[in-house]
């Protein structure tokens, strides 16, 4: 009776996509839980994301944007912009990445990340990082052990002070 | 000094729905025959019941008139509440004490959203839809009011049995491969019940008019977002909406889903079979 290839986890995760897309474009406001290191050290796991849904028009160099790709969102800074005006691709990359993603196309394009919430404080995601977070970040693309042990250090201060979700949406990569 | 004590009769229907019995109590006997009346077909001879409802006749208002139902869960009971009705039904226990006007369309009311809450733990739902049984399996029929659950009912021909015009039950199998989809007493513009039957599902049609009779896949991101929306679920409670949403990408990873395109008249079930 199973019809499809994919995995219920895979399915749950295209539902959880697609629905995400459309209550930003229904309500104009989504959280999620952050996972994943590759936007260390302004996400950290168990953080959560506030998004807006934002115009493409308005989407610039240094912004974090969602994509919603195969399933799964994913929360990324753009980095450039290829394309015309009116068929735009924007280039996206984690901070602790050491390559860019796939061009994002429009019908991707989810919203742009404007709060991150940890341990109850909105703090606001900007374009331009502080330099100890670059620095932070450049050391991170080089080393997953820094990332992981940087993420266990990050844990041990923070215990207790977080609500720990269970139900996160994976990031890529 | 003698006691006095004060006799008061108890009327009882057991009402089965899915095979979740609930057995109504009332000191009304002309409730009582109202609901007999209302649920004839799924009113169950045995005596005793899953859950146990005390209903008492009242004539107050509960909430603003055309206010949403608020369902909430608070130390280990669920409040109800309702313009026409208010509920506290203590689940651990399944007894439950309902305050409501002289109606069957609160009963009804408190009935779909108890189950919707038995199904959730279940992983199962009710779901906006119209089903029916051909040929030994189940079809669902989804989509709004309008989307064409009574004109597809309604032109069933002979050999369907009809399980709802309105609300589908839909539990997992007890094999655990696929889903089963029971005959319910809630009622659309059909105004007629299902049968108190069940049958294992194979396949829920998303409906939509049109100029011609056809069948078309249809995307996954599409089946849940159009699941979703024909799921009923009331409950204020993180836990559950998180079952039931899981619950409805189970079915669709499991159960064909398609879009039905249909002219209103009968020849659409000869695609359904």
């Amino acid at each position: 009776m199973r019809q499809a290839d994919n995995t219920p986890a895979e399915t749950a995760a295209t539902v959880k996509c697609d629905l995400a897309g459309e209550v930003l474009r229904s309500f104009g406001s989504l959280r999620f839980p952050a996972a994943g290191r590759s936007m260390l050290p302004v996400f950290w796991p168990e953080d959560t994301l506030a998004v807006e849904s934002v115009a493409p028009s308005h989407v610039h160099i240094g912004d974090v944007v969602v994509v919603g790709r195969r399933g799964s969102l994913c929360a990324h800074r753009v980095i450039g912009v290829e394309g015309d005006a009116g068929n735009p691709r924007w280039i996206t990359q984690g901070d602790a990445l050491p390559e860019p993603d796939l061009p994002v196309f429009e019908n991707e394009l989810l919203g742009r990340v404007a709060y991150v919430i940890r341990a109850g404080k909105l703090i606001p995601v900007t374009a331009e990082s502080s330099v100890v977070k670059r620095v932070t970040a450049k050391i991170l693309r080089r080393s997953v052990p820094a990332a992981r042990a940087l993420i266990f250090m990050h844990r041990l201060i923070h215990a207790g002070e977080k609500l720990v979700s269970k139900d996160t949406v994976p990031c890529q990569s | 000094m003698p006691e006095l004590a004060l006799q008061v009769e108890r009327y009882t229907a057991v009402i089965a729905v899915g095979g979740v019995a609930v057995r109504v109590n009332t000191t009304d006997s002309s409730f009582l025959e109202l609901l007999q009346k209302r649920y004839s077909g799924f009113v169950s001879a045995e005596t005793t019941g899953d859950f146990e409802f005390n209903v008492e006749l009242v004539d107050s208002t509960f909430a603003e008139p055309g206010a949403e139902v608020s369902v909430r869960h608070h130390s280990g009971l669920w409040f109800m509440k309702r313009a026409d009705f208010r509920v506290e039904w203590n689940s651990a226990t399944g007894t439950a004490v309902i305050q409501q006007n002289t109606n069957s369309y609160s009963m009804d009311a408190v009935l779909r959203i108890v189950h919707t809450l038995v199904l959730a733990k279940q992983g199962g739902f009710l779901l906006h839809s119209a089903s029916a049984i051909r040929n030994g399996k189940a079809f669902l029929f989804a989509g709004v009011s309008g989307a064409g659950k009574t004109t597809i009912s309604r032109r069933a021909p002979a050999d369907v049995t009809l399980l709802t015009d309105e609300i589908s039950y839909v539990r997992p199998s007890d094999e655990g491969e696929g889903y089963v989809a029971f005959g319910t007493p809630f009622t659309g513009e059909l105004a007629k019940l299902g049968e108190n039957t069940s049958a294992p599902v194979a396949a829920l049609y998303l409906l939509a008019k049109g100029q011609e009779n056809r069948i078309e896949p249809v995307a996954v991101a599409d089946k849940g977002r159009e699941l979703l929306a024909n799921v009923l679920f009331f409950a204020e409670d993180p836990e559950l909406v998180h079952r039931v949403f899981q619950a409805a990408c189970d079915f669709i990873h499991r159960v064909p889903v398609y879009r039905l395109t249909f002219v209103p008249d009968g020849r659409v079930w000869e695609m359904i079979r």
